[in-house]
Protein backbone atom coordinates (compact mmCIF):
# COMPACT_ATOMS: atom_id res chain seq x y z
CA UNK A 1 0.00 0.00 0.00
CA UNK A 2 1.46 3.32 -0.78
CA UNK A 3 1.93 5.80 1.69
CA UNK A 4 -0.54 8.91 2.36
CA UNK A 5 0.94 11.94 1.34
CA UNK A 6 -0.22 13.59 4.67
CA UNK A 7 2.40 11.56 6.28
CA UNK A 8 5.77 12.87 4.56
CA UNK A 9 7.20 15.39 6.05
CA UNK A 10 10.44 17.37 4.30
CA UNK A 11 13.46 15.66 5.75
CA UNK A 12 12.71 12.62 6.63
CA UNK A 13 14.84 9.95 6.14
CA UNK A 14 15.25 6.53 5.29
CA UNK A 15 17.54 3.45 4.10
CA UNK A 16 18.19 0.17 2.94
CA UNK A 17 21.72 -2.37 2.51
CA UNK A 18 21.80 -4.94 0.10
CA UNK A 19 24.92 -7.42 -0.24
CA UNK A 20 26.48 -8.12 -3.64
CA UNK A 21 26.76 -11.92 -3.15
CA UNK A 22 29.13 -13.58 -5.27
CA UNK A 23 27.25 -14.97 -8.03
CA UNK A 24 25.02 -11.67 -8.43
CA UNK A 25 26.55 -10.17 -11.51
CA UNK A 26 25.78 -13.36 -12.91
CA UNK A 27 22.10 -13.34 -12.16
CA UNK A 28 21.75 -9.95 -12.91
CA UNK A 29 23.76 -10.52 -16.42
CA UNK A 30 21.18 -13.84 -17.50
CA UNK A 31 17.86 -11.56 -15.94
CA UNK A 32 19.04 -8.10 -18.02
CA UNK A 33 20.49 -9.74 -21.56
CA UNK A 34 23.97 -7.34 -20.26
CA UNK A 35 26.60 -9.92 -20.99
CA UNK A 36 29.58 -8.02 -21.06
CA UNK A 37 32.58 -10.33 -19.89
CA UNK A 38 33.69 -7.42 -17.00
CA UNK A 39 30.55 -8.23 -15.61
CA UNK A 40 31.09 -12.35 -15.62
CA UNK A 41 35.07 -13.00 -16.03
CA UNK A 42 37.32 -11.85 -13.04
CA UNK A 43 39.69 -12.50 -16.02
CA UNK A 44 38.70 -9.73 -18.30
CA UNK A 45 37.72 -7.80 -15.18
CA UNK A 46 41.34 -7.82 -13.99
CA UNK A 47 42.79 -6.95 -17.46
CA UNK A 48 40.97 -4.24 -18.21
CA UNK A 49 42.18 -2.43 -14.51
CA UNK A 50 38.84 -3.14 -12.74
CA UNK A 51 40.42 -5.60 -10.32
CA UNK A 52 37.84 -8.65 -11.23
CA UNK A 53 34.00 -8.61 -11.80
CA UNK A 54 32.53 -5.29 -11.20
CA UNK A 55 28.50 -5.44 -10.50
CA UNK A 56 26.34 -4.09 -13.70
CA UNK A 57 25.58 -0.05 -12.94
CA UNK A 58 21.77 -0.88 -13.74
CA UNK A 59 21.54 -3.36 -10.80
CA UNK A 60 23.08 -1.01 -8.21
CA UNK A 61 20.55 1.18 -9.94
CA UNK A 62 17.74 -1.60 -9.24
CA UNK A 63 19.14 -1.30 -5.24
CA UNK A 64 18.55 2.17 -5.04
CA UNK A 65 15.00 2.16 -6.91
CA UNK A 66 13.82 -0.94 -4.82
CA UNK A 67 14.67 1.42 -1.50
CA UNK A 68 12.51 4.35 -2.76
CA UNK A 69 9.83 1.89 -3.73
CA UNK A 70 9.58 -0.35 -0.29
CA UNK A 71 9.76 3.35 1.55
CA UNK A 72 6.93 4.68 -0.99
CA UNK A 73 5.20 1.39 -0.55
CA UNK A 74 4.03 0.98 -3.86
CA UNK A 75 6.33 1.30 -6.90
CA UNK A 76 3.68 2.62 -9.56
CA UNK A 77 4.35 5.52 -7.48
CA UNK A 78 7.56 6.11 -8.69
CA UNK A 79 7.48 8.77 -11.65
CA UNK A 80 11.15 9.79 -12.27
CA UNK A 81 14.58 8.64 -10.83
CA UNK A 82 18.06 8.98 -11.78
CA UNK A 83 21.91 8.39 -10.89
CA UNK A 84 25.44 9.39 -12.20
CA UNK A 85 27.37 5.74 -11.99
CA UNK A 86 30.37 6.80 -10.44
CA UNK A 87 32.24 4.54 -9.04
CA UNK A 88 32.40 0.59 -9.74
CA UNK A 89 30.55 -2.42 -7.14
CA UNK A 90 32.53 -5.16 -6.43
CA UNK A 91 31.07 -8.56 -5.67
CA UNK A 92 30.89 -8.82 -1.46
CA UNK A 93 30.44 -5.13 -1.68
CA UNK A 94 27.36 -3.87 0.43
CA UNK A 95 25.25 -1.34 -0.60
CA UNK A 96 23.33 1.32 0.96
CA UNK A 97 21.07 3.78 -0.19
CA UNK A 98 19.80 6.58 1.99
CA UNK A 99 16.77 8.79 0.71
CA UNK A 100 15.57 11.77 1.89
CA UNK A 101 12.64 14.26 1.46
CA UNK A 102 13.57 17.24 0.02
CA UNK A 103 10.29 18.88 -1.37
CA UNK A 104 6.77 18.12 -0.89
CA UNK A 105 4.65 19.63 -3.88
CA UNK A 106 1.28 18.87 -4.17
CA UNK A 107 1.19 15.15 -4.43
CA UNK A 108 5.00 14.98 -5.70
CA UNK A 109 7.76 13.92 -3.06
CA UNK A 110 11.45 14.94 -4.38
CA UNK A 111 13.68 12.84 -2.50
CA UNK A 112 17.52 13.29 -2.66
CA UNK A 113 19.43 9.55 -2.41
CA UNK A 114 22.86 8.65 -1.23
CA UNK A 115 24.05 5.23 -2.23
CA UNK A 116 27.73 3.64 -0.90
CA UNK A 117 29.41 1.29 -0.46
CA UNK A 118 30.51 -0.24 3.42
CA UNK A 119 33.67 2.09 2.78
CA UNK A 120 32.13 4.97 2.55
CA UNK A 121 32.84 5.70 -1.45
CA UNK A 122 29.99 7.09 -3.50
CA UNK A 123 29.16 4.26 -6.06
CA UNK A 124 25.79 6.45 -7.37
CA UNK A 125 26.23 10.40 -7.41
CA UNK A 126 23.20 12.67 -8.08
CA UNK A 127 21.07 10.25 -7.56
CA UNK A 128 17.34 11.63 -6.93
CA UNK A 129 13.61 10.58 -7.42
CA UNK A 130 10.33 11.64 -7.29
CA UNK A 131 7.30 9.85 -6.45
CA UNK A 132 3.81 10.61 -6.38
CA UNK A 133 1.62 9.57 -3.34
CA UNK B 1 36.04 8.58 -31.81
CA UNK B 2 31.66 9.08 -31.57
CA UNK B 3 30.54 10.51 -34.58
CA UNK B 4 29.07 13.95 -32.84
CA UNK B 5 27.30 14.68 -36.21
CA UNK B 6 24.39 12.63 -35.56
CA UNK B 7 22.80 14.68 -33.15
CA UNK B 8 18.88 14.42 -33.99
CA UNK B 9 19.27 10.83 -35.42
CA UNK B 10 16.59 8.34 -34.76
CA UNK B 11 17.15 4.86 -34.93
CA UNK B 12 14.62 1.87 -36.00
CA UNK B 13 12.36 0.87 -33.48
CA UNK B 14 12.51 -2.19 -31.34
CA UNK B 15 9.53 -3.88 -30.75
CA UNK B 16 9.37 -6.47 -27.49
CA UNK B 17 6.91 -8.62 -26.06
CA UNK B 18 6.76 -8.32 -21.91
CA UNK B 19 7.04 -11.79 -20.55
CA UNK B 20 5.99 -12.67 -17.11
CA UNK B 21 9.11 -14.70 -16.53
CA UNK B 22 11.21 -11.84 -17.20
CA UNK B 23 9.72 -9.75 -14.68
CA UNK B 24 9.88 -12.29 -12.28
CA UNK B 25 13.91 -12.85 -13.17
CA UNK B 26 14.98 -9.28 -12.95
CA UNK B 27 13.27 -8.85 -9.63
CA UNK B 28 14.99 -11.88 -8.40
CA UNK B 29 18.00 -10.29 -9.84
CA UNK B 30 17.70 -7.18 -8.14
CA UNK B 31 17.08 -9.14 -4.44
CA UNK B 32 13.41 -7.15 -4.68
CA UNK B 33 11.09 -9.78 -2.71
CA UNK B 34 7.80 -7.50 -3.16
CA UNK B 35 4.73 -10.68 -3.86
CA UNK B 36 3.72 -8.75 -7.34
CA UNK B 37 6.21 -9.23 -9.12
CA UNK B 38 6.02 -13.03 -8.38
CA UNK B 39 2.49 -13.21 -8.02
CA UNK B 40 -0.22 -12.31 -9.83
CA UNK B 41 -2.93 -12.40 -7.29
CA UNK B 42 -0.68 -10.12 -5.18
CA UNK B 43 -0.62 -7.64 -7.51
CA UNK B 44 -4.07 -7.17 -7.69
CA UNK B 45 -4.66 -7.15 -4.44
CA UNK B 46 -2.27 -4.20 -4.60
CA UNK B 47 -4.81 -2.45 -7.55
CA UNK B 48 -2.64 -3.68 -10.32
CA UNK B 49 -4.18 -5.53 -12.98
CA UNK B 50 -1.35 -8.39 -12.94
CA UNK B 51 1.81 -8.24 -11.94
CA UNK B 52 3.82 -5.34 -13.52
CA UNK B 53 7.57 -4.99 -15.02
CA UNK B 54 9.86 -3.47 -12.13
CA UNK B 55 10.70 0.23 -12.64
CA UNK B 56 13.68 -0.87 -13.89
CA UNK B 57 12.60 -3.41 -16.33
CA UNK B 58 13.66 -1.22 -19.09
CA UNK B 59 16.99 -2.32 -19.34
CA UNK B 60 15.67 -6.01 -20.60
CA UNK B 61 14.61 -4.97 -24.15
CA UNK B 62 17.51 -2.51 -24.35
CA UNK B 63 19.91 -5.26 -24.11
CA UNK B 64 18.10 -8.28 -24.90
CA UNK B 65 16.78 -6.76 -28.29
CA UNK B 66 20.88 -5.94 -29.10
CA UNK B 67 19.26 -2.14 -29.90
CA UNK B 68 21.98 -0.48 -27.77
CA UNK B 69 25.19 -2.06 -29.40
CA UNK B 70 23.62 -1.47 -32.90
CA UNK B 71 23.74 2.37 -31.85
CA UNK B 72 26.80 2.46 -30.43
CA UNK B 73 28.51 0.94 -33.60
CA UNK B 74 26.30 3.34 -36.08
CA UNK B 75 28.32 6.18 -33.54
CA UNK B 76 31.53 4.81 -33.89
CA UNK B 77 31.83 4.62 -30.07
CA UNK B 78 34.55 2.18 -29.26
CA UNK B 79 33.28 -0.43 -27.39
CA UNK B 80 36.28 -1.23 -25.15
CA UNK B 81 35.94 2.66 -23.94
CA UNK B 82 32.64 3.13 -23.27
CA UNK B 83 30.89 3.93 -19.84
CA UNK B 84 27.29 4.31 -18.53
CA UNK B 85 27.64 7.71 -17.68
CA UNK B 86 24.05 8.52 -16.01
CA UNK B 87 20.50 7.06 -16.43
CA UNK B 88 17.53 8.55 -15.95
CA UNK B 89 13.83 6.98 -16.19
CA UNK B 90 10.53 8.32 -16.34
CA UNK B 91 7.01 6.51 -16.10
CA UNK B 92 3.34 7.08 -17.33
CA UNK B 93 2.00 3.72 -16.62
CA UNK B 94 2.76 0.18 -15.69
CA UNK B 95 3.87 -2.39 -17.76
CA UNK B 96 2.15 -6.00 -17.86
CA UNK B 97 3.11 -9.40 -19.24
CA UNK B 98 1.49 -9.76 -22.75
CA UNK B 99 2.53 -5.90 -23.30
CA UNK B 100 3.95 -5.25 -26.43
CA UNK B 101 6.07 -1.98 -25.93
CA UNK B 102 8.20 0.20 -28.69
CA UNK B 103 10.81 2.37 -28.57
CA UNK B 104 12.48 4.50 -30.37
CA UNK B 105 16.37 5.76 -29.62
CA UNK B 106 16.97 9.05 -30.67
CA UNK B 107 21.13 10.80 -30.24
CA UNK B 108 19.69 13.84 -27.78
CA UNK B 109 22.92 15.30 -27.64
CA UNK B 110 26.66 14.63 -28.20
CA UNK B 111 29.20 16.76 -27.36
CA UNK B 112 33.07 16.66 -26.78
CA UNK B 113 34.18 17.54 -23.13
CA UNK B 114 37.31 17.85 -21.14
CA UNK B 115 37.37 16.50 -17.72
CA UNK B 116 39.06 18.15 -14.39
CA UNK B 117 42.54 16.31 -15.55
CA UNK B 118 42.48 17.31 -18.94
CA UNK B 119 41.17 13.59 -20.36
CA UNK B 120 38.69 14.22 -23.49
CA UNK B 121 35.86 12.85 -23.73
CA UNK B 122 32.62 12.43 -25.81
CA UNK B 123 29.46 12.56 -24.08
CA UNK B 124 26.28 10.93 -26.04
CA UNK B 125 23.03 11.26 -24.82
CA UNK B 126 20.35 8.89 -26.02
CA UNK B 127 16.32 8.89 -25.09
CA UNK B 128 13.87 6.29 -26.26
CA UNK B 129 10.19 6.89 -25.40
CA UNK B 130 8.19 3.52 -25.11
CA UNK B 131 4.31 3.45 -26.03
CA UNK B 132 2.44 0.68 -25.27
CA UNK B 133 0.63 -1.71 -28.15
CA UNK B 134 -2.13 1.03 -27.69
CA UNK B 135 0.01 3.72 -28.39
CA UNK B 136 0.42 5.01 -24.92
CA UNK B 137 2.90 6.24 -23.64
CA UNK B 138 4.61 3.89 -20.86
CA UNK B 139 8.36 5.46 -19.84
CA UNK B 140 10.94 7.27 -21.14
CA UNK B 141 14.51 6.27 -20.72
CA UNK B 142 17.97 8.88 -20.85
CA UNK B 143 21.38 7.16 -21.39
CA UNK B 144 24.40 8.94 -21.15
CA UNK B 145 27.34 7.29 -22.85
CA UNK B 146 30.70 8.35 -22.07
CA UNK B 147 33.67 7.14 -24.24
CA UNK B 148 37.29 8.14 -22.97
CA UNK B 149 39.09 8.75 -25.98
Amino acid sequence: MAKNIKDITVGESFSASEEVDKYRAIYYAGASGDFNPIHIDPEIGKMVGLGGVILHGLCTFGFMTKTVTDWAGDPGTLKRIKCRFARPVHLGDTITTSGTVSKVQGNRVSIDLKVMSQEGVEVLAMATAEVEL
Amino acid sequence: MADLSKVGSKYAPMSWEVERGKIRELAKAIGDPNPIYQDKEAAIKEGYKDSPAPPTFLTVPMMWSDRMPTVINDLKINFMMVLHGEEEYEYYQPIYPGDVITGTPVVAKAEEKVSKSGAKMDMVTIEILYTNQRGEKVAKARSLLVERK
